[in-house]
């Protein structure tokens, strides 16, 4: 398990396979997320969440392909450019996962794509002012624990949590110092 | 724990080699019309496999190629060639390059409420109307 940075100062990511071995799981969202025959399997193994009712029109399989393709190439964009910034604060981007996380040592975060009932969600820790991304999602239930891999975000999130905590970043009051 | 010794634990935990995400998100950018192209008949070429019952091992052998190389043109980031396209078409007996200008739907066709800031309420109202 180790971190990898993004932009740097601003945003992290885990990659949990050790000495650099695989994808931290940053870039592994947007390569699925554009990844043809991931996404056609997804949907197709999804279908029932899909015409559930809340998204309205329901969309087809290949709708619901292609709509994530193009949201996640114009969420690609809009990350780019902030990169390019180096001034840019992620705070308008990622949002606190639940109205509880003061009870965590860290808050967990979310980013929506930017369409408007997007369901595509990264997964973060917040630390002073950076984000340490932990996963994503395509999201189409209303809780985290509907489905297996959603519930399985919520467990990477508490494991690097965890992590964070056997390394000794402990401390919110410092941490929050950090954020000048 | 000083402020210091925070921030320094965190900078050691991070590796010094950047993510790869970057890299490959301008590559998608330079290369995005042909991108558009390839994941169009990609998803075609998926679903008639799926309608028909048939794997990309069979349609491997049908195109007398490698599984591999099929499975690399699914995924929808391989520059095809027009004599690859074609010949897809004719082994599958479907016109792919009509595919291409088709538009299965915008992101806007999905969602009709457009203001992304009030999302908090109109899933709301959304939720009661239901």
């Amino acid at each position: 398990m180790e971190i990898v940075p993004i932009f740097a100062n601003r945003l992290y990511a885990f990659n949990y396979q050790s000495e650099g071995a695989g994808l931290d799981e940053f870039e592994r969202l947007f390569d699925i997320w554009q990844d043809v025959e991931y996404l056609e399997e997804f949907f197709e193994s999804n279908q029932n969440d899909l015409q559930s009712g809340f998204f309205d029109p329901v969309p087809t399989v290949e709708q619901a392909v292609s709509i994530t393709r193009e949201e996640a190439k114009r969420f690609e964009t809009h990350l780019r450019r902030l990169a390019q910034t180096d001034d840019q604060p992620l705070d308008a981007i990622f949002k606190p996962l639940s109205e509880h996380e003061d009870n965590f040592s860290f808050p967990r975060h979310k980013a929506y794509g930017l369409r408007y009932t997007s369901w595509l969600r990264i997964y973060a820790i917040k630390i002073a002012h950076r984000y340490y991304v932990t996963g994503g999602a395509i999201k189409l239930t209303k809780g985290m624990k509907e489905r297996p891999h959603t519930h399985d975000e919520l467990r990477k999130l508490q494991r690097c949590l965890s992590y964070f905590q056997e390394q000794g970043i402990t401390d919110i009051d410092g941490a929050r110092e950090l954020d000048i | 724990m000083s402020k210091k010794t925070n921030l320094h634990k965190l900078d050691e935990l991070t590796s010094k080699k950047s993510s790869g995400w970057l890299e490959k998100a301008n590559w998608r950018k330079e290369n995005a019309s042909w991108l558009d192209i390839s994941f169009k008949i990609a998803l075609k070429i998926l679903r008639t496999l799926r309608e028909r019952g048939m794997t990309q091992k069979d349609l491997a052998e049908k195109m007398g190629v490698s599984p591999q190389y099929i499975n690399k043109i699914l995924k929808g980031s391989e520059n095809l060639s027009l004599e690859t396209i074609s010949a897809f078409g004719k082994v599958l007996s479907i016109d792919l390059f009509s595919v291409i200008s088709e538009n299965h739907a915008s992101i806007d066709e999905l969602d009709t409420i457009p203001l992304r800031k009030n999302r908090g309420n109109n899933l709301k109202q959304r939720q009661k109307a239901k």
